[in-house]
Protein backbone atom coordinates (compact mmCIF):
# COMPACT_ATOMS: atom_id res chain seq x y z
CA UNK A 1 0.00 0.00 0.00
CA UNK A 2 1.32 3.15 -1.28
CA UNK A 3 1.12 7.01 0.33
CA UNK A 4 -1.97 7.42 -2.29
CA UNK A 5 -3.32 4.37 -1.12
CA UNK A 6 -3.51 5.96 2.89
CA UNK A 7 -4.20 8.82 2.06
CA UNK A 8 -7.63 7.90 0.19
CA UNK A 9 -8.09 5.50 2.98
CA UNK A 10 -7.91 8.84 5.79
CA UNK A 11 -9.71 10.62 3.12
CA UNK A 12 -12.91 8.22 2.65
CA UNK A 13 -13.38 7.72 6.23
CA UNK A 14 -13.50 11.54 6.97
CA UNK A 15 -15.27 12.76 3.90
CA UNK A 16 -18.82 12.87 4.88
CA UNK A 17 -18.12 14.60 7.74
CA UNK A 18 -15.98 17.27 5.68
CA UNK A 19 -19.02 17.29 2.92
CA UNK A 20 -21.50 18.19 5.23
CA UNK A 21 -18.71 20.67 6.79
CA UNK A 22 -18.66 22.54 3.67
CA UNK A 23 -22.46 22.06 2.95
CA UNK A 24 -23.17 23.86 5.91
CA UNK A 25 -21.22 26.77 4.66
CA UNK A 26 -21.45 27.35 0.90
CA UNK A 27 -24.89 27.38 -0.62
CA UNK A 28 -23.99 26.74 -4.16
CA UNK A 29 -23.72 23.40 -4.62
CA UNK A 30 -20.71 23.44 -7.79
CA UNK A 31 -19.12 25.37 -5.33
CA UNK A 32 -19.27 23.20 -2.35
CA UNK A 33 -18.02 20.54 -4.57
CA UNK A 34 -14.85 22.71 -6.06
CA UNK A 35 -13.97 23.31 -1.81
CA UNK A 36 -13.86 19.65 -1.26
CA UNK A 37 -11.49 18.74 -4.26
CA UNK A 38 -9.43 21.63 -3.34
CA UNK A 39 -9.43 20.88 0.45
CA UNK A 40 -8.06 17.28 -0.57
CA UNK A 41 -5.46 18.60 -3.45
CA UNK A 42 -4.27 21.17 -0.86
CA UNK A 43 -4.23 18.29 2.17
CA UNK A 44 -1.86 15.95 -0.34
CA UNK A 45 0.35 19.19 -1.16
CA UNK A 46 0.79 19.88 2.57
CA UNK A 47 0.52 16.35 4.01
CA UNK A 48 4.36 17.18 5.27
CA UNK A 49 2.84 19.74 7.40
CA UNK A 50 -0.04 17.31 8.82
CA UNK A 51 0.81 16.68 12.83
CA UNK A 52 -0.05 12.83 12.93
CA UNK A 53 -0.54 13.01 16.70
CA UNK A 54 -3.54 14.98 15.84
CA UNK A 55 -6.69 13.53 14.07
CA UNK A 56 -6.96 13.88 10.42
CA UNK A 57 -10.53 15.27 10.31
CA UNK A 58 -10.38 18.47 11.95
CA UNK A 59 -6.97 19.02 10.15
CA UNK A 60 -8.89 18.48 6.61
CA UNK A 61 -12.20 20.89 7.94
CA UNK A 62 -8.86 23.54 9.01
CA UNK A 63 -7.98 23.46 5.27
CA UNK A 64 -11.37 23.66 3.74
CA UNK A 65 -12.30 26.46 6.75
CA UNK A 66 -9.64 28.86 4.99
CA UNK A 67 -10.80 27.71 1.32
CA UNK A 68 -13.75 29.01 2.05
CA UNK A 69 -12.83 32.00 3.60
CA UNK A 70 -10.95 32.44 -0.07
CA UNK A 71 -14.01 31.71 -1.50
CA UNK A 72 -16.15 34.19 -0.01
CA UNK A 73 -14.24 36.96 -0.65
CA UNK A 74 -14.71 36.08 -4.17
CA UNK A 75 -18.27 35.12 -4.31
CA UNK A 76 -20.16 36.74 -1.50
CA UNK A 77 -23.65 35.33 -2.56
CA UNK A 78 -22.88 31.56 -2.73
CA UNK A 79 -21.28 31.39 0.87
CA UNK A 80 -23.67 31.08 3.78
CA UNK A 81 -21.34 31.47 6.61
CA UNK A 82 -18.00 32.70 6.67
CA UNK A 83 -16.85 34.26 9.92
CA UNK A 84 -13.79 32.73 10.99
CA UNK A 85 -15.47 31.71 14.52
CA UNK A 86 -18.36 30.54 13.87
CA UNK A 87 -16.40 27.90 11.12
CA UNK A 88 -14.74 27.20 13.95
CA UNK A 89 -17.44 26.50 16.41
CA UNK A 90 -18.76 24.43 13.08
CA UNK A 91 -16.03 22.43 13.28
CA UNK A 92 -15.94 21.89 16.79
CA UNK A 93 -19.64 20.29 16.25
CA UNK A 94 -18.86 17.81 13.10
CA UNK A 95 -15.51 16.97 16.18
CA UNK A 96 -18.27 16.17 18.85
CA UNK A 97 -20.27 13.97 15.81
CA UNK A 98 -17.39 12.31 15.05
CA UNK A 99 -17.18 10.63 18.62
CA UNK A 100 -20.63 9.63 19.09
CA UNK A 101 -20.84 5.73 18.56
CA UNK A 102 -20.68 4.55 15.09
CA UNK A 103 -17.85 3.83 12.26
CA UNK A 104 -19.58 5.83 9.90
CA UNK A 105 -21.08 8.58 9.65
CA UNK A 106 -23.92 7.57 8.06
CA UNK A 107 -24.37 5.05 11.12
CA UNK A 108 -23.39 7.85 13.52
CA UNK A 109 -26.47 9.80 11.90
CA UNK A 110 -28.99 7.58 13.31
CA UNK A 111 -29.38 9.54 16.32
CA UNK A 112 -30.52 12.29 13.91
CA UNK A 113 -32.98 9.76 11.89
CA UNK A 114 -34.11 8.86 15.21
CA UNK A 115 -35.14 12.80 15.91
CA UNK A 116 -36.96 12.99 12.74
CA UNK A 117 -38.90 10.50 13.35
CA UNK A 118 -40.06 11.46 16.35
CA UNK A 119 -41.52 14.46 14.67
CA UNK A 120 -45.00 15.13 14.41
CA UNK A 121 -46.22 14.19 11.26
CA UNK A 122 -46.74 17.40 9.09
CA UNK A 123 -43.38 18.14 10.36
CA UNK A 124 -41.89 15.37 9.32
CA UNK A 125 -44.38 15.59 5.74
CA UNK A 126 -42.23 19.54 5.41
CA UNK A 127 -39.08 18.57 6.38
CA UNK A 128 -38.79 15.28 4.00
CA UNK A 129 -40.59 17.15 1.13
CA UNK A 130 -38.10 19.97 1.13
CA UNK A 131 -35.28 18.05 1.12
CA UNK A 132 -36.21 16.63 -2.01
CA UNK A 133 -36.44 19.69 -3.69
CA UNK A 134 -33.27 21.00 -4.85
CA UNK A 135 -34.29 24.87 -5.06
CA UNK A 136 -33.97 27.56 -3.05
CA UNK A 137 -37.74 28.08 -3.59
CA UNK A 138 -40.36 26.65 -1.46
CA UNK A 139 -43.22 28.54 -3.69
CA UNK A 140 -43.51 24.77 -5.50
CA UNK A 141 -43.48 22.70 -2.55
CA UNK A 142 -46.07 24.68 -0.69
CA UNK A 143 -48.09 24.09 -3.31
CA UNK A 144 -47.66 20.42 -3.33
CA UNK A 145 -48.34 20.06 0.28
CA UNK A 146 -51.73 21.93 0.15
CA UNK A 147 -50.10 24.60 2.20
CA UNK A 148 -49.70 28.28 1.54
CA UNK A 149 -46.06 29.53 1.74
CA UNK A 150 -45.78 31.73 5.39
CA UNK A 151 -47.63 28.12 7.27
CA UNK A 152 -44.70 25.97 5.11
CA UNK A 153 -41.80 27.94 6.05
CA UNK A 154 -42.92 28.45 9.80
CA UNK A 155 -43.53 24.86 9.75
CA UNK A 156 -39.75 24.60 8.77
CA UNK A 157 -39.02 26.69 11.19
CA UNK A 158 -40.33 24.91 13.82
CA UNK A 159 -39.58 21.68 12.22
CA UNK A 160 -35.82 22.45 12.10
CA UNK A 161 -36.02 24.17 15.99
CA UNK A 162 -36.98 20.59 17.39
CA UNK A 163 -34.41 18.72 15.37
CA UNK A 164 -31.72 20.68 16.52
CA UNK A 165 -32.68 20.47 20.13
CA UNK A 166 -33.25 16.62 20.20
CA UNK A 167 -29.95 16.45 18.25
CA UNK A 168 -28.65 18.35 20.70
CA UNK A 169 -30.03 16.10 23.34
CA UNK A 170 -29.41 13.16 21.75
CA UNK A 171 -25.66 13.55 20.59
CA UNK A 172 -24.96 14.66 24.57
CA UNK A 173 -25.83 11.56 25.65
CA UNK A 174 -24.28 9.76 23.20
CA UNK A 175 -20.88 11.59 23.04
CA UNK A 176 -20.89 11.11 27.60
CA UNK A 177 -21.60 7.46 27.00
CA UNK A 178 -18.04 7.40 24.86
CA UNK A 179 -16.21 9.51 26.41
CA UNK A 180 -14.33 7.65 29.27
CA UNK B 1 -24.00 18.84 25.12
CA UNK B 2 -24.94 22.54 26.01
CA UNK B 3 -22.92 24.21 29.09
CA UNK B 4 -24.79 27.05 31.55
CA UNK B 5 -23.56 30.47 29.66
CA UNK B 6 -23.94 28.90 26.44
CA UNK B 7 -27.63 27.57 26.32
CA UNK B 8 -28.31 27.81 22.69
CA UNK B 9 -24.67 26.24 21.11
CA UNK B 10 -24.86 22.48 20.06
CA UNK B 11 -22.07 21.92 22.25
CA UNK B 12 -19.33 24.03 24.33
CA UNK B 13 -17.18 26.09 22.74
CA UNK B 14 -13.39 25.75 23.79
CA UNK B 15 -9.77 26.95 22.01
CA UNK B 16 -9.53 24.68 19.45
CA UNK B 17 -6.81 24.99 16.49
CA UNK B 18 -8.06 23.16 13.42
CA UNK B 19 -6.18 22.93 10.03
CA UNK B 20 -2.92 24.23 8.80
CA UNK B 21 -2.91 27.51 10.57
CA UNK B 22 -5.39 28.14 13.63
CA UNK B 23 -8.46 30.26 13.00
CA UNK B 24 -8.68 34.01 14.48
CA UNK B 25 -11.36 34.25 17.01
CA UNK B 26 -13.37 37.26 17.66
CA UNK B 27 -14.76 38.14 20.57
CA UNK B 28 -16.29 40.97 20.48
CA UNK B 29 -20.03 40.56 19.96
CA UNK B 30 -20.28 37.83 22.62
CA UNK B 31 -22.92 39.33 23.95
CA UNK B 32 -25.88 37.21 24.56
CA UNK B 33 -28.19 40.49 25.84
CA UNK B 34 -28.27 42.04 22.42
CA UNK B 35 -31.40 42.03 20.42
CA UNK B 36 -31.60 40.72 17.26
CA UNK B 37 -34.14 43.12 15.01
CA UNK B 38 -33.74 40.84 11.71
CA UNK B 39 -35.47 37.48 13.23
CA UNK B 40 -34.37 34.67 14.68
CA UNK B 41 -31.50 32.52 13.79
CA UNK B 42 -34.18 30.15 12.74
CA UNK B 43 -35.40 32.54 10.25
CA UNK B 44 -32.06 33.74 8.66
CA UNK B 45 -31.57 29.97 7.75
CA UNK B 46 -35.47 29.24 6.34
CA UNK B 47 -36.26 28.98 3.17
CA UNK B 48 -35.54 31.69 0.62
CA UNK B 49 -32.94 33.11 2.97
CA UNK B 50 -32.57 37.14 2.53
CA UNK B 51 -28.62 37.72 1.42
CA UNK B 52 -28.70 40.54 3.19
CA UNK B 53 -28.99 38.15 6.40
CA UNK B 54 -26.91 36.44 5.67
CA UNK B 55 -24.48 38.96 4.90
CA UNK B 56 -25.34 40.34 8.41
CA UNK B 57 -24.37 36.85 9.96
CA UNK B 58 -21.24 36.79 8.15
CA UNK B 59 -19.74 40.02 8.42
CA UNK B 60 -18.27 41.48 11.78
CA UNK B 61 -16.91 44.86 9.57
CA UNK B 62 -20.92 45.06 8.95
CA UNK B 63 -22.46 47.81 10.65
CA UNK B 64 -25.56 45.73 11.68
CA UNK B 65 -23.19 43.02 12.49
CA UNK B 66 -22.88 43.84 16.61
CA UNK B 67 -26.87 43.81 16.88
CA UNK B 68 -26.64 39.56 16.19
CA UNK B 69 -25.28 38.22 19.38
CA UNK B 70 -22.80 34.75 18.72
CA UNK B 71 -25.13 33.00 20.52
CA UNK B 72 -27.59 33.80 17.39
CA UNK B 73 -25.02 33.24 14.79
CA UNK B 74 -23.82 29.85 16.69
CA UNK B 75 -27.01 29.01 16.42
CA UNK B 76 -27.70 29.82 12.83
CA UNK B 77 -24.46 27.93 12.30
CA UNK B 78 -25.79 24.91 14.07
CA UNK B 79 -29.31 25.14 11.40
CA UNK B 80 -27.09 25.33 8.75
CA UNK B 81 -24.99 22.09 9.76
CA UNK B 82 -28.60 20.70 10.48
CA UNK B 83 -29.52 21.26 7.53
CA UNK B 84 -26.28 19.75 5.69
CA UNK B 85 -26.54 16.27 7.58
CA UNK B 86 -30.11 15.97 6.99
CA UNK B 87 -28.64 15.61 3.61
CA UNK B 88 -26.37 13.28 4.68
CA UNK B 89 -28.95 11.40 6.93
CA UNK B 90 -32.13 11.54 5.14
CA UNK B 91 -32.50 12.69 1.73
CA UNK B 92 -31.03 10.59 -0.66
CA UNK B 93 -33.80 8.18 -1.58
CA UNK B 94 -31.51 5.12 -1.75
CA UNK B 95 -28.07 5.69 -1.32
CA UNK B 96 -28.36 6.10 2.43
CA UNK B 97 -31.01 3.42 2.31
CA UNK B 98 -29.78 0.09 2.79
CA UNK B 99 -32.64 -1.63 2.77
CA UNK B 100 -33.90 0.03 -0.75
CA UNK B 101 -30.58 -0.10 -2.27
CA UNK B 102 -30.11 -3.25 -1.61
CA UNK B 103 -33.85 -3.81 -3.17
CA UNK B 104 -33.49 -2.18 -6.37
CA UNK B 105 -30.98 -2.85 -9.04
CA UNK B 106 -29.75 0.62 -9.31
CA UNK B 107 -27.00 2.43 -7.19
CA UNK B 108 -27.40 6.29 -7.96
CA UNK B 109 -24.10 7.45 -8.26
CA UNK B 110 -22.45 8.12 -5.43
CA UNK B 111 -21.02 11.61 -5.73
CA UNK B 112 -18.99 11.69 -2.69
CA UNK B 113 -17.61 8.72 -3.91
CA UNK B 114 -16.55 10.30 -7.25
CA UNK B 115 -15.90 13.57 -6.19
CA UNK B 116 -13.04 11.26 -3.55
CA UNK B 117 -12.08 9.03 -6.84
CA UNK B 118 -11.84 12.72 -9.23
CA UNK B 119 -9.35 13.98 -6.61
CA UNK B 120 -7.23 11.19 -6.48
CA UNK B 121 -6.79 10.66 -9.78
CA UNK B 122 -5.78 14.44 -10.10
CA UNK B 123 -4.07 14.00 -7.13
CA UNK B 124 -2.11 10.60 -9.19
CA UNK B 125 -2.29 11.95 -12.88
CA UNK B 126 -0.42 15.18 -11.79
CA UNK B 127 2.54 13.39 -9.40
CA UNK B 128 1.89 16.32 -6.99
CA UNK B 129 4.33 14.54 -4.24
CA UNK B 130 3.34 15.89 -0.34
CA UNK B 131 5.62 18.90 0.70
CA UNK B 132 8.25 18.08 3.03
CA UNK B 133 6.93 18.90 6.90
CA UNK B 134 8.78 22.53 7.77
CA UNK B 135 10.21 20.95 11.12
CA UNK B 136 12.15 18.59 9.46
CA UNK B 137 15.93 19.73 9.21
CA UNK B 138 17.68 20.50 5.23
CA UNK B 139 20.15 18.63 6.45
CA UNK B 140 22.16 17.11 9.52
CA UNK B 141 25.64 16.77 7.33
CA UNK B 142 26.95 20.27 8.07
CA UNK B 143 30.05 20.10 9.77
CA UNK B 144 29.47 22.01 13.13
CA UNK B 145 31.02 21.31 16.61
CA UNK B 146 28.06 20.39 17.69
CA UNK B 147 27.54 17.49 15.49
CA UNK B 148 27.39 14.47 18.07
CA UNK B 149 24.38 16.59 19.56
CA UNK B 150 22.74 17.08 16.90
CA UNK B 151 23.05 13.61 15.61
CA UNK B 152 22.01 12.38 19.23
CA UNK B 153 19.30 14.60 18.57
CA UNK B 154 18.23 13.17 15.15
CA UNK B 155 17.75 9.76 16.58
CA UNK B 156 15.59 10.69 18.56
CA UNK B 157 13.42 12.60 15.87
CA UNK B 158 13.63 9.89 14.10
CA UNK B 159 12.87 7.50 16.57
CA UNK B 160 9.92 9.18 17.63
CA UNK B 161 8.77 9.62 14.22
CA UNK B 162 9.07 6.10 13.72
CA UNK B 163 7.08 5.52 16.63
CA UNK B 164 4.05 7.88 15.43
CA UNK B 165 4.58 6.73 11.77
CA UNK B 166 4.06 3.06 13.30
CA UNK B 167 0.81 4.19 14.96
CA UNK B 168 -0.68 5.55 12.04
CA UNK B 169 0.38 2.82 9.83
CA UNK B 170 -1.49 0.46 12.02
CA UNK B 171 -4.56 2.65 12.14
CA UNK B 172 -4.93 2.74 8.61
CA UNK B 173 -4.10 -0.48 8.07
CA UNK B 174 -6.25 -2.05 10.42
CA UNK B 175 -8.14 -4.17 8.01
CA UNK B 176 -11.67 -3.75 8.69
CA UNK B 177 -10.81 -0.26 7.26
CA UNK B 178 -8.84 -1.20 4.41
CA UNK B 179 -11.94 -3.39 3.72
CA UNK B 180 -14.41 -1.23 3.47
CA UNK B 181 -12.09 1.41 1.59
CA UNK B 182 -11.50 -1.27 -0.52
CA UNK B 183 -14.98 -2.60 -1.12
CA UNK B 184 -16.50 1.42 -1.57
CA UNK B 185 -13.43 2.04 -4.54
CA UNK B 186 -14.89 -1.08 -6.02
CA UNK B 187 -18.26 0.05 -5.46
CA UNK B 188 -18.01 3.91 -6.60
CA UNK B 189 -16.51 2.35 -10.10
CA UNK B 190 -19.22 0.20 -10.92
CA UNK B 191 -21.76 3.07 -10.20
CA UNK B 192 -19.58 5.26 -13.05
CA UNK B 193 -22.01 5.99 -15.71
CA UNK B 194 -20.15 4.04 -18.31
CA UNK B 195 -20.42 1.88 -20.97
CA UNK B 196 -18.77 -1.65 -20.11
CA UNK B 197 -19.14 -5.36 -21.46
CA UNK B 198 -18.82 -8.44 -19.90
CA UNK B 199 -18.76 -12.19 -21.16
CA UNK B 200 -21.22 -14.07 -18.61
CA UNK B 201 -21.23 -17.83 -18.27
CA UNK B 202 -24.00 -19.59 -16.56
CA UNK B 203 -23.35 -23.29 -15.27
CA UNK B 204 -26.63 -25.21 -13.81
CA UNK B 205 -25.80 -27.81 -12.26
CA UNK B 206 -22.40 -28.73 -13.98
CA UNK B 207 -20.56 -29.52 -10.74
CA UNK B 208 -22.99 -31.32 -9.24
CA UNK B 209 -21.88 -35.05 -8.98
CA UNK B 210 -24.54 -37.92 -10.20
CA UNK B 211 -26.78 -34.97 -11.84
CA UNK B 212 -27.91 -36.01 -15.32
CA UNK B 213 -26.54 -34.55 -18.17
CA UNK B 214 -29.72 -33.54 -19.34
CA UNK B 215 -29.87 -31.08 -16.26
CA UNK B 216 -26.68 -29.68 -17.08
CA UNK B 217 -26.54 -26.43 -18.87
CA UNK B 218 -24.04 -23.81 -20.03
CA UNK B 219 -25.23 -20.57 -21.12
CA UNK B 220 -23.10 -17.87 -22.16
CA UNK B 221 -23.51 -14.42 -23.44
CA UNK B 222 -22.59 -10.75 -22.94
CA UNK B 223 -23.46 -8.29 -20.79
CA UNK B 224 -23.89 -4.67 -21.18
CA UNK B 225 -23.97 -2.52 -17.59
CA UNK B 226 -24.68 1.55 -17.59
CA UNK B 227 -23.02 1.63 -14.38
CA UNK B 228 -25.51 1.42 -11.26
CA UNK B 229 -28.18 2.39 -14.11
CA UNK B 230 -29.56 -0.62 -16.49
CA UNK B 231 -28.21 -3.45 -17.67
CA UNK B 232 -28.96 -5.63 -20.93
CA UNK B 233 -28.15 -9.18 -21.48
CA UNK B 234 -27.59 -11.09 -25.01
CA UNK B 235 -27.43 -14.63 -25.08
CA UNK B 236 -28.49 -17.27 -27.60
CA UNK B 237 -31.91 -18.94 -27.18
CA UNK B 238 -32.55 -22.09 -24.88
CA UNK B 239 -34.75 -23.64 -27.59
CA UNK B 240 -34.29 -22.93 -31.21
CA UNK B 241 -32.58 -20.62 -33.08
CA UNK B 242 -32.00 -16.72 -32.12
CA UNK B 243 -30.88 -14.40 -29.57
CA UNK B 244 -33.00 -13.51 -26.35
CA UNK B 245 -32.28 -9.92 -24.84
CA UNK B 246 -33.36 -9.36 -21.47
CA UNK B 247 -32.27 -6.34 -19.22
CA UNK B 248 -33.95 -3.76 -16.73
CA UNK B 249 -33.09 -0.91 -14.48
CA UNK B 250 -33.99 0.47 -11.01
CA UNK B 251 -38.75 0.22 -12.20
CA UNK B 252 -38.78 -3.31 -14.21
CA UNK B 253 -36.91 -5.80 -16.36
CA UNK B 254 -37.55 -7.35 -19.98
CA UNK B 255 -37.42 -9.52 -21.99
CA UNK B 256 -37.29 -10.43 -25.53
CA UNK B 257 -37.35 -13.84 -26.34
CA UNK B 258 -35.88 -14.60 -29.77
CA UNK B 259 -40.27 -15.12 -30.45
CA UNK B 260 -42.53 -13.82 -29.58
CA UNK B 261 -43.62 -10.84 -27.15
CA UNK B 262 -41.77 -8.60 -25.16
CA UNK B 263 -42.36 -9.43 -21.32
CA UNK B 264 -42.00 -6.74 -18.79
CA UNK B 265 -42.19 -7.70 -15.24
CA UNK B 266 -42.09 -6.09 -12.42
CA UNK B 267 -40.88 -8.84 -10.22
CA UNK B 268 -37.00 -9.73 -11.12
CA UNK B 269 -37.03 -13.48 -9.88
CA UNK B 270 -40.43 -14.10 -12.68
CA UNK B 271 -37.90 -13.47 -15.45
CA UNK B 272 -35.12 -15.78 -14.41
CA UNK B 273 -37.87 -18.39 -13.70
CA UNK B 274 -39.26 -18.03 -17.05
CA UNK B 275 -35.88 -18.10 -18.79
CA UNK B 276 -34.00 -20.36 -16.99
CA UNK B 277 -36.32 -22.46 -14.76
CA UNK B 278 -34.73 -20.92 -11.38
CA UNK B 279 -36.17 -18.15 -9.17
CA UNK B 280 -33.12 -15.97 -8.94
CA UNK B 281 -33.30 -12.24 -8.99
CA UNK B 282 -32.25 -11.22 -12.91
CA UNK B 283 -30.76 -8.10 -10.94
CA UNK B 284 -27.52 -10.65 -9.85
CA UNK B 285 -26.61 -9.48 -13.56
CA UNK B 286 -26.57 -6.02 -12.57
CA UNK B 287 -22.79 -5.67 -10.85
CA UNK B 288 -23.65 -2.60 -8.33
CA UNK B 289 -26.56 -4.39 -7.10
CA UNK B 290 -24.39 -7.47 -6.82
CA UNK B 291 -22.24 -4.96 -4.56
CA UNK B 292 -25.05 -3.44 -2.64
CA UNK B 293 -25.69 -7.16 -1.38
CA UNK B 294 -22.26 -8.29 -0.89
CA UNK B 295 -22.02 -5.46 1.95
CA UNK B 296 -25.74 -5.99 3.27
CA UNK B 297 -25.51 -9.97 3.52
CA UNK B 298 -22.37 -11.44 3.11
CA UNK B 299 -19.10 -11.63 5.47
CA UNK B 300 -16.05 -10.37 3.23
CA UNK B 301 -12.26 -10.92 3.41
CA UNK B 302 -9.92 -9.30 1.27
CA UNK B 303 -7.65 -11.92 0.56
CA UNK B 304 -4.04 -11.39 -1.72
CA UNK B 305 -3.84 -9.79 -4.50
CA UNK B 306 -4.13 -12.60 -7.20
CA UNK B 307 -3.94 -12.72 -10.84
CA UNK B 308 -6.54 -14.18 -12.90
CA UNK B 309 -5.62 -17.42 -14.70
CA UNK B 310 -6.92 -16.81 -18.28
CA UNK B 311 -6.58 -12.97 -18.24
CA UNK B 312 -7.52 -11.40 -21.80
CA UNK B 313 -4.81 -7.92 -22.27
CA UNK B 314 -6.96 -5.42 -19.59
CA UNK B 315 -7.01 -8.60 -17.51
CA UNK B 316 -3.19 -9.11 -16.87
CA UNK B 317 -1.55 -8.44 -13.25
CA UNK B 318 -2.66 -8.87 -10.15
CA UNK B 319 -6.18 -7.67 -8.48
CA UNK B 320 -7.61 -7.03 -5.85
CA UNK B 321 -9.57 -9.88 -4.47
CA UNK B 322 -12.34 -9.68 -1.83
CA UNK B 323 -14.52 -13.07 -0.70
CA UNK B 324 -18.06 -12.87 0.74
CA UNK B 325 -19.48 -15.56 2.33
CA UNK B 326 -23.17 -15.06 2.53
CA UNK B 327 -24.65 -14.99 5.91
CA UNK B 328 -28.06 -14.46 5.19
CA UNK B 329 -31.16 -17.11 5.43
CA UNK B 330 -32.24 -15.63 1.98
CA UNK B 331 -32.64 -18.33 -0.22
CA UNK B 332 -32.45 -16.71 -3.22
CA UNK B 333 -29.06 -14.83 -2.15
CA UNK B 334 -25.57 -16.79 -3.85
CA UNK B 335 -23.81 -18.86 -1.38
CA UNK B 336 -20.24 -16.76 -2.24
CA UNK B 337 -19.43 -14.20 -3.87
CA UNK B 338 -15.87 -14.00 -5.45
CA UNK B 339 -14.37 -10.56 -7.03
CA UNK B 340 -11.25 -9.62 -8.56
CA UNK B 341 -11.03 -5.93 -9.23
CA UNK B 342 -8.56 -3.73 -11.00
CA UNK B 343 -6.28 -2.07 -8.00
CA UNK B 344 -6.22 1.38 -9.64
CA UNK B 345 -9.48 1.96 -11.11
CA UNK B 346 -11.29 -0.57 -8.96
CA UNK B 347 -13.26 -1.78 -12.27
CA UNK B 348 -14.46 -5.43 -11.51
CA UNK B 349 -12.35 -7.73 -13.94
CA UNK B 350 -13.91 -10.74 -12.82
CA UNK B 351 -17.15 -11.66 -10.84
CA UNK B 352 -18.22 -15.20 -9.79
CA UNK B 353 -21.51 -16.04 -7.75
CA UNK B 354 -22.14 -19.14 -6.47
CA UNK B 355 -25.66 -20.78 -5.38
CA UNK B 356 -25.35 -24.38 -3.77
CA UNK B 357 -28.07 -26.61 -4.57
CA UNK B 358 -30.47 -26.03 -0.91
CA UNK B 359 -30.30 -22.55 -3.09
CA UNK B 360 -31.71 -23.37 -6.69
CA UNK B 361 -32.29 -26.73 -7.84
CA UNK B 362 -28.33 -27.90 -9.10
CA UNK B 363 -25.54 -25.94 -8.36
CA UNK B 364 -25.84 -22.65 -10.15
CA UNK B 365 -22.84 -20.26 -11.29
CA UNK B 366 -22.90 -16.94 -13.16
CA UNK B 367 -18.90 -15.93 -13.67
CA UNK B 368 -18.18 -12.45 -15.56
CA UNK B 369 -15.13 -11.84 -17.13
CA UNK B 370 -14.63 -7.91 -18.08
CA UNK B 371 -14.43 -7.63 -22.05
CA UNK B 372 -13.99 -3.91 -22.94
CA UNK B 373 -15.53 -0.32 -22.13
CA UNK B 374 -17.74 1.11 -24.56
CA UNK B 375 -20.00 4.07 -25.25
CA UNK B 376 -23.71 2.41 -26.30
CA UNK B 377 -26.53 4.27 -27.87
CA UNK B 378 -29.37 5.13 -25.53
CA UNK B 379 -31.73 2.46 -26.86
CA UNK B 380 -29.21 -0.35 -25.91
CA UNK B 381 -30.91 -1.00 -22.45
CA UNK B 382 -34.59 -1.32 -23.50
CA UNK B 383 -35.97 -4.05 -25.93
CA UNK B 384 -36.48 -1.61 -29.06
CA UNK B 385 -32.26 -1.20 -29.16
CA UNK B 386 -32.27 -4.73 -30.30
CA UNK B 387 -34.79 -5.79 -33.37
CA UNK B 388 -35.66 -9.11 -34.10
CA UNK B 389 -33.36 -10.71 -37.66
CA UNK B 390 -31.13 -7.83 -37.57
CA UNK B 391 -27.29 -7.47 -35.93
CA UNK B 392 -27.01 -5.13 -33.17
CA UNK B 393 -24.12 -3.11 -33.71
Amino acid sequence: MNAHDVFEILVREHASLLTAFIRATVRDAALADDVFQETLLTAWRRLGEYDKSRPFGPWLRGIASNLILAAFRQQRKVVSLCDAELLQHLDHQCEQISRVHGDTLEEKLELLRHCVEALPESYREAIQARLKVDDDTTDSLAEQLGLNFETLKKRLQRARARLLDCLQRKMSIAVREVLP
Amino acid sequence: MTQPDDSDGLLPIEPHTAGDKPLSRDDAHNNASEPAPFGSADEWVSDQLEPVNLAILNSNQHDHASLFSSQEKRRAADLLLLQALLEIAVTPPSQHDAENRERISVTPQNSQSNRIHRAMQAIRASDLSPQPSRAEPDSWTNQSPFRPLRRLRAAWITAITLVIACGIWFEVTNPSRQLRAAVEFIRQAAAQVQDREYRVTIHIGASEPGLAPALQKKVEGNLFVRGGEAFAFQAPALIGKGQIWFGGNAQRVWLKPAIGPIVLEGQPEALMKRWLKRPIDAHFLQITTVLDRLEAHYQIDMLPDEPLQSGTETAAGYYRRLKGICRSSQNSLPGSIDIWAAKDTGIVVQLILNWDSNTVPGHMQIEFKYVQQHDRRSDWYRPEGHPRGKPTP
